[in-house]
């Protein structure tokens, strides 16, 4: 339990084991760099520990959770980006991926983040929320702003793709 | 659940055993600093701050697009598409493309289409209609007690572990709707109770059995719900509309029945069976309320019997509702100027059946004449309303009057 601060310190660190892990794949997922993803999840939390008396009555506060986790992320990858193309054009002329592309940069050695790294970044957005974060397909429309059935088709469409490069990894399958 | 989606979430809940303690113990670091240390409590307020304000801005954002404000528009936009908001990222460019400060309808209509998916959406999250737990059709409750409801948390959370494991109602899902369409119009949710009670009190009077009461009395609640998604600046226009405003505003016939059948998909829970089957059954209703019997009306010039009975009831009931509330260009007739006027359109734009059944409801002892105090919902803070699909009213559409 928390030491200090908040009469709902217990319930917050409930809530904190409960998700902290979910929350730092998700962002991982998306293309968040693991050392940057352990701040991200920190801020998102202590944001939600500072709103717990009104998050707490919403249906699910994980939908909160996860939607102040995107937009620091956003913020902090829009940064990045800009500081990327100002300082060095050369992987652009290379060849190399995109570095807006937010997943670009991530380490490839977890199965499921090289998954992900694959989709476009609609699907991946979506698929993270859904598959990854837990969360339900209203829950994710509306963190995204989306339509339900936007929402619907990206994830089907990513459904499909984690079933292609699941083949391809296993070797029974004619994978490598 | 779909194997890969049971594949990506032991893949993503596979952890080490020590990596749960090691992350409390920062949190709670973290939340010590935050206590104690001003400057850092800033900080993390300033973020929140910041994530409330982009959401605002979105919607302030889409407001301003369908009035069709580029200058006010724009940089609100601009701050949502920050926010990483795909939608206000496409619309901004829109924008920049755009030849003078004139917004073309079709990006106001996107606009209104965006904020209508969104209200309905933010209904959902709030929960606002946990309270309704019966399957019979009721006045829902006052949005003073549904705001009172969806801020007191404790109260919630005890409503929703109550409906956990059972199914969606009726009762639910037109509480969710009103709610949706109070937000956005007070005026139009009021009108659609209006016509409900009175619709309902025409279907009894032709002995129709119950169910279709319901189901008649559903559709007249949402016979407008598709002007969610006409943009405010036409629903709300003084002058005659042009023929492609008039266009936006006879396409509310099939956009009702969309919204309708898209909110039934939000709900976690399954829908009850009889709820359906009355969701089902009122879509004719709300698409074709504005059919008139001789084949004069909209959408699809239908006549006689080729009208659902749920649409000739609709029609008599919001035609009486229309002539008895005030509108900015006219006064509000009487009831009994109403119900004269009523008698001289049967055969017309009326069904004669349901005129009949209309007239005798109104020689019913028990009969209360609207008053001018419902006229206008008291909330609405508007004296006089627009009403573009006004039936008891010539089109105001420029060029045709």
């Amino acid at each position: 339990m928390l030491s200090a601060g908040r009469p709902w310190d217990a319930q917050v660190t409930s809530f904190f084991l409960a998700n902290h892990h979910q929350l730092r794949r998700y962002l991982i997922a998306q293309g968040c760099a693991p050392c940057d993803s352990d701040d991200i999840v920190q801020d998102a939390f202590l944001i939600v520990r500072e709103r717990w008396e009104t998050v707490s009555g919403y249906a699910k506060p994980k939908a909160y959770l996860y939607k102040v986790a995107l937009r620091l992320w956003q913020r902090q990858a829009a940064k990045q980006a800009l500081r990327r193309y100002r300082g060095d054009p050369e992987p652009r002329l290379a060849g190399l991926p995109d570095p807006r592309d937010t997943a670009a940069t991530v380490e490839v050695n977890d199965t499921l983040i090289r998954w992900f790294r694959q989709l476009p970044v609609q699907q991946r957005k979506v698929a993270a929320l859904r598959l990854i974060g837990g969360l339900s397909e209203v829950e994710t429309a509306k963190i995204l702003d989306l339509s339900l059935g936007t929402v619907k088709s990206q994830l089907n469409a990513a459904r499909k793709r984690l079933r292609q490069l699941k083949d391809q990894d296993d070797p029974a399958k004619g994978g490598t | 659940m779909d194997r890969i989606d049971a594949l990506v979430h032991r893949m993503t809940i596979a952890t080490d055993t020590g990596e749960d303690n090691a992350a409390l113990d920062r949190f709670i670091q973290a939340s010590h600093r935050l206590d104690t240390d001003p400057e850092e409590r800033q900080r993390i307020h300033d973020l929140a701050d910041l994530i409330d304000t982009q959401d605002a801005a979105y919607g302030q954002g889409l407001s301003a697009l369908e009035h069709g404000d580029k200058a006010f528009a724009e940089p609100l936009l601009r701050s949502a598409d920050a926010a990483g908001i795909e939608e206000a990222a496409a619309l901004v460019a829109a924008l920049q493309d755009l030849p003078s400060d004139a917004v073309p309808h079709s990006l106001r209509q996107r606009a209104a289409d965006l904020t209508s998916q969104r209200l309905i959406l933010n209904a959902t999250n709030l929960g606002a209609t946990a309270h309704m737990n019966t399957s019979t059709p009721q006045r829902p409750a006052q949005p003073s007690t549904l705001k009172a409801e969806t801020t007191s948390g404790r109260r919630l959370l005890r409503l929703l572990r109550h409906r956990r494991g059972k199914n969606i109602t009726l009762a639910e899902i037109t509480a969710l709707l009103l709610d949706v369409i109070d937000v956005r119009d007070p005026f139009t949710r009021a009108h659609g109770e209006r016509v409900a009670d009175l619709a309902a009190l025409v279907a009894g009077e032709l002995n129709m059995p119950r169910t279709r009461v319901e189901e008649i009395r559903f559709a007249a609640m949402f016979h407008d719900i598709g002007k969610l998604n006409i943009p405010t600046s036409i629903l709300r226009k003084d002058e005659a509309l042009t023929v492609e405003e008039f266009t936006c505003i006879k396409l509310h016939t099939a956009r009702g029945p969309e919204i309708v059948q898209a909110v039934a998909e939000i709900f976690d829970a399954p829908i009850e069976k009889d709820a359906q089957r009355i969701i089902n059954a009122s879509l004719q209703g709300i698409s074709h309320h504005h059919e008139r019997y001789d084949g004069t009306g909209y959408p699809s010039g239908l006549a006689g019997q080729q009208i659902s009975e749920h649409a000739r009831v609709i029609a008599v009931a919001d035609i009486f509702d229309a002539m008895t509330t005030s509108r900015s260009y006219r006064a509000p007739l009487t009831a009994d100027q109403a119900v004269a006027e009523i008698h001289n359109l049967a055969g017309k734009h009326l069904d004669p059946r349901m005129v009949e059944a209309f007239l005798s409801v109104t020689d019913h002892d028990s009969w209360s004449e609207p008053g001018p105090s419902s006229s206008v919902p008291t909330n609405s803070g508007e004296t006089a309303w627009q009403s573009h699909d006004d039936p008891s009213h010539p089109l105001r559409v420029a060029g045709h009057t």
